[in-house]
């Protein structure tokens, strides 16, 4: 598995300012300094469009856009296809897991999660974190 | 027969039969007043007494529904619109903005000790490292509450339209909600196609465990 850029940036999406902040400092423990926020699938998208990002981090549970429909547009988007897209959420029936795997998410974290966890899925996801 | 049809309602069916009659140049009122008369013989076949109270029947019946309505009424539902779901709904916001504060705040007093850490020797910075992780995990209390709180909200303004949906059919003002705004009940339900799937944190019986959600992820690969 190859080791990810530890300058990429990543795009974390929450409609919670306070789990933007608890991502970007657990982020930040892993060498993540590159990171940049969004409160909403519709705002994020329109920052995916200008600039590029290795790794999204998103909330499910969000308006106007939420979490599974700003993956279906990314994973529809040309140049936007291949990010690699980690969802984030306290929704966790096996039926969102089902609908997110088949949206094409590549992981899952279940909240609450902790830090531990995070850096699995992205070591998962990246590579050696 | 006219003398029967004076007798059930003074001069109103004669008056509607002579209306009907220009209206409906080809039906004779006769064919019209015998169809009466056999729905009227007929619910009185079907009543063993006739259908001398049927009458009796409806006023009473009208009368049930004149006082259930004034018991409805006596319970001042307008208030439940106007009062009780403004002042719920603003203590939640409250509940959350609280909690949200109390959370920034000992975010801020976390990163200054995360800051420290560079400057501490090797094994204590590990510990304290550690447990400044362990406090970030514990606040994202503050996300799942905030989402229960607002299922908690869109649940109390379901009520408030179906409250204001109810005085409506009663007759009655929905009351003017106790806001600051004096905006419309909102409903807030989600859009999109996939809205069935937007139910938010689960009970803990319900959920699956992070554990569960990779097994069912893996049996994908």
């Amino acid at each position: 598995m190859a080791d990810h850029d530890p300058n990429m940036s990543i795009l974390i999406v929450d409609d919670y300012k306070t789990m933007l902040r608890i991502i970007r400092n657990l982020l930040k423990q892993l060498g993540f300094d590159n990171v940049e926020e969004a409160q909403d699938g519709s705002a994020a998208l329109t920052k995916l469009r200008d600039k590029s990002f290795g790794l999204v981090i998103s909330d499910w549970n969000m308006e106007p856009m939420s979490g599974l429909q700003l993956l279906k547009e990314v994973r529809a988007d040309v140049k936007l296809k291949d990010t690699p897209f980690i969802m984030i959420t306290a929704e966790s029936k096996s039926e969102n897991v089902i609908a997110a795997k088949e949206a094409g998410v590549n992981n899952y974290i279940v909240k609450p999660f902790n830090a531990a966890t995070l850096k699995g899925k992205l070591t998962a996801v990246l590579g050696n974190v | 027969m006219s003398a029967m049809v004076a007798t059930v309602n003074g001069e109103g069916i004669e008056e509607c039969l002579k209306v009907l009659s220009k209206s409906w140049v080809h039906v004779d009122p006769r064919e019209i007043l015998d169809v009466v008369e056999k729905v009227m013989d007929s619910v009185a076949a079907s009543r063993p007494d006739n259908g001398k109270d049927f009458k009796q029947d409806v006023e009473e019946l009208a009368d049930y529904i004149t006082i259930a309505r004034s018991e409805i009424s006596s319970l001042k539902p307008a208030e439940i619109n106007s009062i009780y779901l403004p002042v719920a709904n603003d203590e939640l916001g409250a509940v959350v903005g609280a909690t949200e504060q109390a959370t920034i705040s000992i975010f801020e007093a976390v990163e200054s000790i995360q800051d420290l850490v560079p400057r501490m020797e090797p094994d204590m910075a590990a510990k304290v490292a550690d447990a400044v992780t362990r406090v970030y995990e514990a606040c994202s209390f503050q996300d799942i509450t905030g989402q229960r709180v607002s299922k908690v909200v869109k649940a109390l303004q379901k009520i408030e339209v179906k409250v204001a949906d109810l005085l409506k059919t009663l007759g009655e003002e929905p009351g003017t909600p106790a806001r600051k705004n004096n905006s419309a009940p909102i409903v807030i339900d989600p859009a999109g196609p996939d809205a069935d799937l937007l139910v938010g944190p689960q009970m803990l019986k319900e959920s699956n465990t992070q554990a569960e959600v990779d097994a069912l992820l893996a049996s994908f690969d």
